[in-house]
């Protein structure tokens, strides 16, 4: 094999893994054959060849390929549940941080009043992520809808009514809207078993659950410690490997559920802008919503696949 | 089926194929040929083109053969790819009509 092919076949493993089967050996032959007598690819050859692969990828994500999207709603109504456990870590870090005594000795007996306001949204989604379990879409999906509902009620029930709660956890709402969506027309958690198997679940909801104990168990409080965004950061690539890499259907719907929750951390991480701004939460939320809808992809008809009559 | 313009690269692949089945490598050579030497067709570009062209089915796989060790894969037009690039055809035919219309009447200097 000659320098010049091996540096083709490196470009050409940029691409899709379905590309580089279809169509890898029969682009190689077309590089060389075009190659006259370089030594190297060029530059402009270099650069086009990794814009296509970036076009193909990019095609691939946001489901322009023409392959069906309902699977990949069914991955999220089995995985999505689960994954929103991971937003509970919060309320549990606070429930524990939160001193006996201002749990036990309150003199007006407003208990309820130092509990972390949208605990009782993180129980509803508990509620559902067991339904789902039990492949009780439907059930589950009224549970999610009432979950979301609750997230949008945190300003309503919180003693200090503010709204700062729905701009920092803007991609647990976007995300609670896409489960419940998945979850009510979806082909649901059943197909979605079928799709990811009983031992990937299973890591996946290990992952979970070791994420929300880091969080919660996190001395001080959990988005200060810079350990625990490491572990937590660790733990996601795990996930996203567990639930996702066994097709791009998963890679889809981890990314999916994903995104939401971590474009607003990053926003507000990075940017340091303040939160309560109004301006923020139009943009956390159009810009989710925008991304959602990248990712999901708009409804469209399923074409035959060519390759088939072939 | 879309009425939105072709891209250049995506008519002159179709119109590359419109006569007979070809390989990669010949599509290439014949978009050069057929645009005068203007568009060279890069493989990344050609087989980002192959893949959404095949999804929309104009284009399928004709045949593939191994030469001197390497696969050739030829593609083909399909009837509906054919269907697509005959409308193109007419739509930028029409627009050509009335530009060289509108010029002989500036260049009569009549009143459009």
């Amino acid at each position: 094999m000659t320098g010049l092919e091996t540096s083709y076949r490196r470009l050409v493993a940029l691409y899709p893994r379905d590309h580089r089967e279809r169509h890898g050996e029969e682009m190689l032959g077309v590089l060389l054959d075009g190659a006259q007598r370089h030594a190297r690819p060029g530059l402009r050859e270099t650069v086009d060849l990794l814009f296509g692969a970036a076009r193909l990828h990019l095609r691939r994500l946001v489901t322009a390929d023409g392959k069906p999207t309902r699977d990949v709603w069914a991955g999220v109504a089995l995985l999505g549940p689960l994954a929103m456990l991971l937003g509970a870590a919060g309320a549990l870090n606070e429930l524990r941080t939160s001193s006996l005594t201002s749990l036990l000795g309150t003199v007006d007996g407003m208990r309820w009043q130092w509990l972390p306001p949208d605990l009782p949204a993180w129980m509803v989604w508990f509620v559902v992520a067991v339904l789902a379990l039990f492949r009780l879409r439907r059930t589950a999906a009224v549970g999610a809808w009432l979950g979301t509902a609750g997230f949008l009620s945190v300003p309503l029930i919180d003693p200090e009514p503010s709204f700062r709660w729905l701009v920092l956890h803007a991609g647990s709402v976007v995300a609670g809207i896409v489960v419940a969506a998945a979850l009510t027309w979806s082909p649901g958690p059943a197909r979605g078993w079928e799709l990811v198997g009983g031992k990937r679940f299973t890591l996946f909801a290990g992952v979970v659950a070791a994420a929300v104990v880091l969080f919660a168990m996190a001395p001080g409080r959990y988005h200060d410690s810079v350990l625990t965004s490491i572990g937590s950061v660790l733990l996601v690539g795990v996930a996203v490997a567990a639930g996702g890499a066994w097709s791009r259907i998963g890679y889809r719907a981890v990314l999916m559920l994903g995104l939401p929750v971590v474009l607003p951390v990053v926003l507000l991480w990075t940017l340091r802008i303040d939160p309560k701004t109004a301006v923020l939460a139009a943009g956390c939320y159009g810009l989710l919503s925008v991304v959602v809808l990248a990712v999901i992809g708009t409804p469209r008809a399923v074409r035959p696949d060519p390759g088939a009559r072939a | 089926m879309s009425n939105a313009p072709l891209r250049e690269p995506t008519f002159l692949i179709l119109t590359a194929l419109a006569a007979r089945p070809q390989h990669g490598y010949g599509i290439q050579h014949d978009v050069e040929e057929i645009s005068g030497g203007q568009v060279t067709l890069r493989a990344g570009t050609l087989y980002a083109a192959l893949d959404r062209l095949r999804v929309d089915g104009w284009v399928d796989v004709d045949r593939e053969e191994v030469v001197d060790g390497r696969l050739r894969r030829y593609y083909r037009l399909t009837e509906p790819g054919a269907a697509r690039l005959a409308a193109e055809v007419e739509r930028l035919r029409a627009h050509t009509r009335a530009a060289h219309n509108r010029l002989r009447t500036r260049l009569t200097g009549g009143t459009a």
